[in-house]
């Protein structure tokens, strides 16, 4: 009890502020990316939550928006192209205290590591996934991606001269069928709202999935087209209607920000798994013991 | 001293001729014999020829040995499949004569045959269609000497739970089949057992490759697994789904191997035990990750339970070619630690030596075991975990605040060098210095140390080293193997020689290489006339 006493007193003493979780660091972004906006976004909610940085595990994917823990003051896994959600799985499974976002470009989650995003969300792993979408592949220098809609933007498209027939694909309407607990999309250029959603995020328990649009000044820059389609998602939507939400997802004319849908209720990966535990060797032994008997 | 194979072949959902190997297994191991068995599952998921062959003996054996020298078959197909394999001279054939037509004998042929009804004395006389296969124990007891007590003891503790009916059921097919060698059947063959009381009780547990694999593992703390379903290594996950929470451990499936790593990675980052286990394909999945993990210096254990490649290939088969992907796999120079059990017990406690270390080098290691070892059964002591060395100590990962590159480089080699001056993991066979020296690697060590006895025995002199540490490469210890005799050969179980390459890459030894790669593991006899070869003319 003292200790706890003790740890709040300190907390009231020096509230810790946005800049406190900043690293040494500087962002090494163009002029007027979007990923500073969700950078600056996240140091503030954890100020504002007074989050315990030494709690804190953020896994990135690798992009330009996978420096993300670099630029941070806490615990930061920088890993390979398109497998930072396994590897938040894996952090999760090993302590389910830490609290653990990810951070990876619609590249690096929709193209080369589509095929983890379904498990983790239907795993409904405790952890929060920001998507900074760019609708394009910055750190490579503008190649399109699975999210891109309109490649007249593009400043260089090196791999696709002549035009692109593919569909991009739809981060909140893929991630509100593959079953995540909870979606919401946010803007890094309507910046109260995106800290707003990313606090909603963090409170939720389970997989919360936003998309932050956050254009690539650089490649595609997307602020003109995209602001005039601007909307607020409002109370009249439903949040725990799946469907609702995947009309508003997929609804052409508009671009909708805010928490589409939201399931509290669903158990987490950390409440199912049998949570690991230190067993002494005696222990180890008696349980090895039980079982050798049934190979003789 | 007794030393005899035997098979047995039949259908395998309603013969279950798997059920009368085990008990043939488990009632040798109790007289106190040593056994080696290995199983064929039958390509249908249900029904179709299984396989259990065993071999016993009163004296330890190592490897599977040559071929069967008693063959007892019960049904059509398994005769037909299987007889080739029995020797012409000498190979004694049980079969049901109820289902099984033989082929018109030839002159060649001086198999020695007893006829069982079996299908008639199980339906008839023990009212109950499926006793066959105990039908057939109580033959093999009274014809080969198998304690019909021992048989009988091991029904009881094995069906016991499901009720006295059942017992009493099984017990009269064993008695039934006994005395119709007593009143039918005249032996003429020289296959005997001889129980070893000394012995008995001794090597009592009976355990394959997956599981002695996953009994490692969580004698060793593992308490993060996560995997993805490959044969011939998803019967780790399996167990470790089992067992694992017993232990303070947690299993997870993946969505594939890269995934599977990927959540080691993570979980050994956050200061978890971690192993996955997968086969080749899988392996090569999971290279980018393996040099993920050694960069940033990860304890993490992979076990490669290696089939025949590449790609899909032979993926119920044996080959032991993934030495080059794990000592190699990945971009850039990114060295990590390669073990390879040998045997079973090897599959226990190298298991454990992978974690340790994993934990002292804060590096991945890489496990390779083989289809061979995750099929075979042999019989080992329990072991006792209180005098298994660990290292309790977590690692903290390395920050990623731009050292220099070259730095760290230079670290990592230097510190995964050390490695290869850990004792324990070689063994040397045969006299001090020999005309011809063996090195071998992996599941092959049991028949390379039978042929090397073999050419002993004949007059030659050969002597062995059997390498279970691959990377980083003993140096010294080959170079002072190859010092001790004239010729050095690398016997290996794949085309190009993989260690053979890395030998005389890595030291000053110009060895030559005996192999083979259609899927199946070497004989005895094969490896022993290979050597034999190279002794007359190399
Ligand atoms: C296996 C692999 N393939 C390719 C790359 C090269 N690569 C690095 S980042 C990237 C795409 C980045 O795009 P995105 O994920 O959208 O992130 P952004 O830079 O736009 O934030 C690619 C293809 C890589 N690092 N690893
Ligand atoms: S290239 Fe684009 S995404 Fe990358 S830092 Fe520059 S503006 Fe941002
Ligand atoms: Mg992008």
């Amino acid at each position: 009890m003292a200790e706890v006493a003790q740890a709040q007193t300190l907390h009231e003493a020096e509230p810790r502020r946005a800049k406190d979780y900043r690293s040494a660091v500087d962002p090494i972004w163009c002029p007027g990316c979007g990923d500073f906006g969700v950078l600056s976004a996240v140091s503030e909610v954890f100020a504002e939550r007074n989050i315990d940085p030494d709690n804190v595990v953020i896994v990135s994917g690798i992009g330009c928006s996978g420096r993300f823990p670099a630029f941070l003051r806490c615990y930061g896994f920088h890993g390979v192209h398109g497998r930072a959600l396994p590897t938040a799985t894996g952090v999760a499974l090993a302590n389910p205290k830490l609290r653990v976002m990810v951070v990876g470009g619609d590249g690096d989650g929709l193209s080369i590591g589509a095929g983890h995003f379904p498990h983790a969300a239907r795993r409904n792993v405790d952890l929060t996934y920001l998507l900074p979408d760019n609708e394009i592949y910055g750190l490579t220098k503008g190649q399109i991606s699975p999210t891109t809609t309109d490649l007249s933007l593009a400043k260089k498209a090196l791999s696709s001269p002549h035009g692109s027939w593919e569909q991009p694909v739809n981060p909140v309407g893929l991630a509100l069928s593959y079953g995540a607990s909870f979606v919401a999309r946010a803007y890094s250029a309507q910046r109260k709202e995106l800290s707003k959603v990313i606090d909603e995020a963090l409170a939720h328990r389970g997989f919360s999935f936003v998309q932050v649009v956050s254009p690539c000044t650089t490649f595609y820059n997307s602020y003109k087209t995209i602001t005039p389609k601007v909307r607020f998602i409002d109370d009249e939507h439903n949040i725990h209607d799946r469907n609702g939400a995947l009309q508003l997802a997929y609804d052409r004319r508009h671009v909708w920000l805010g928490v589409f849908y939201r399931d509290p209720d669903r158990p987490t990966l950390q409440d199912q798994f049998q949570h690991i535990r230190e067993v002494s060797a005696g222990g180890r032994q008696r349980a090895l013991n039980d079982i050798f008997r049934q190979y003789t | 001293m007794s030393d005899f194979i035997v098979k047995v072949g039949g259908e395998g959902g309603t013969d279950s001729p798997t059920t009368a190997g085990e008990f043939i297994t488990l009632s040798a191991i109790r007289e106190g014999n040593s056994v080696f068995t290995l199983r064929t599952l039958p390509a249908e998921i249900k029904g179709g020829l299984a396989t259990y062959q065993v071999r016993v003996s009163s004296e330890h054996v190592s490897s599977q040995g040559d071929g069967p020298d008693v063959l007892m078959c019960m049904n059509q197909e398994s005769y037909d499949e299987l007889i080739d394999e029995l020797d012409l001279e000498g190979g004694v054939l049980v079969y049901d004569t109820d289902s099984v037509q033989l082929a018109p004998q030839n002159g060649a042929d001086h198999r020695l045959y007893y006829g069982v009804p079996m299908t008639s004395i199980a339906s008839d006389e023990v009212k109950e269609r499926r006793t066959k296969n105990m039908v057939l124990l109580g033959v093999f007891s009274a014809l080969f000497g198998l304690g019909l007590d021992t048989l009988k003891r091991c029904v009881e503790d094995k069906y016991g739970r499901r009720g006295p009916e059942l017992v009493q059921l099984n017990h009269a097919a064993l008695d039934a089949g006994a005395r119709f060698v007593a009143e039918k059947l005249k032996k003429a063959d020289p296959f005997w057992f001889q129980p070893n009381p000394e012995r008995s009780g001794v090597e009592r547990m009976v355990v394959d490759g997956s599981d002695a694999v996953a009994m490692g593992a969580a004698a060793a703390g593992l308490q993060v697994y996560a995997g993805y379903p490959i044969t011939p290594a998803s019967d780790i996950m399996h167990w470790l789904a089992k067992f694992l929470p017993q232990f303070g451990g947690t299993v997870i499936q993946t969505e594939d191997e890269i995934a599977a790593l990927g959540c080691c990675l993570g979980a050994s980052f956050a200061g978890a035990k971690t192993m996955s286990a997968t086969s080749g394909p899988g392996l090569s999945l999971m290279t980018e990750m393996l040099g993920l993990g050694v960069m940033c210096e990860l304890p993490v254990v992979v076990v490669d339970a290696q089939r025949g490649g590449p790609a899909t290939g032979l993926p119920t088969k044996c080959e032991n070619g993934d030495l080059n992907i794990a000592v190699l796999g990945t971009h850039g120079d990114a060295p990590r630690i390669v073990v390879a059990p040998a045997n079973i017990r090897d599959c226990f406690y190298d298991t454990v030596g992978a974690f340790n270390l994993a934990e002292k080098y804060q590096s991945p290691v890489i496990l390779l075991s083989d289809q061979s070892m995750a099929m075979r059964t042999q019989a080992m002591e329990p072991p006792d975990v209180d005098t298994i060395q660990r290292h309790d100590e977590h690692g903290s990962p390395s920050t990623n605040n731009g050292t220099l590159a070259a730095a760290m480089m230079d670290k990592r080699y230097r510190k995964v060098q050390a490695a290869r001056f850990e004792s324990g993991w070689s063994r040397t066979h045969g006299p001090e210095t020999a005309k011809i020296g063996a090195i071998g690697w992996g599941s092959l060590e049991g028949a390379l140390a039978e042929a090397v006895d073999r050419i002993n025995a004949n007059g030659g002199t050969a002597r062995m080293l059997h390498l279970r540490m691959l990377a980083p490469l003993p140096v010294e210890e080959i170079e002072a193997f190859a010092a001790t005799v004239d010729k050095v050969v690398v016997c290996e179980l794949n085309f190009s020689g993989q260690l053979n390459h890395m030998i005389r890459a890595e030291t000053d030894v110009r060895s030559s290489l005996i192999r083979k790669y259609d899927g199946v593991p070497f004989t005895p006899r094969e490896l022993a006339a290979a050597l034999q070869e190279e002794l007359n003319h190399g």
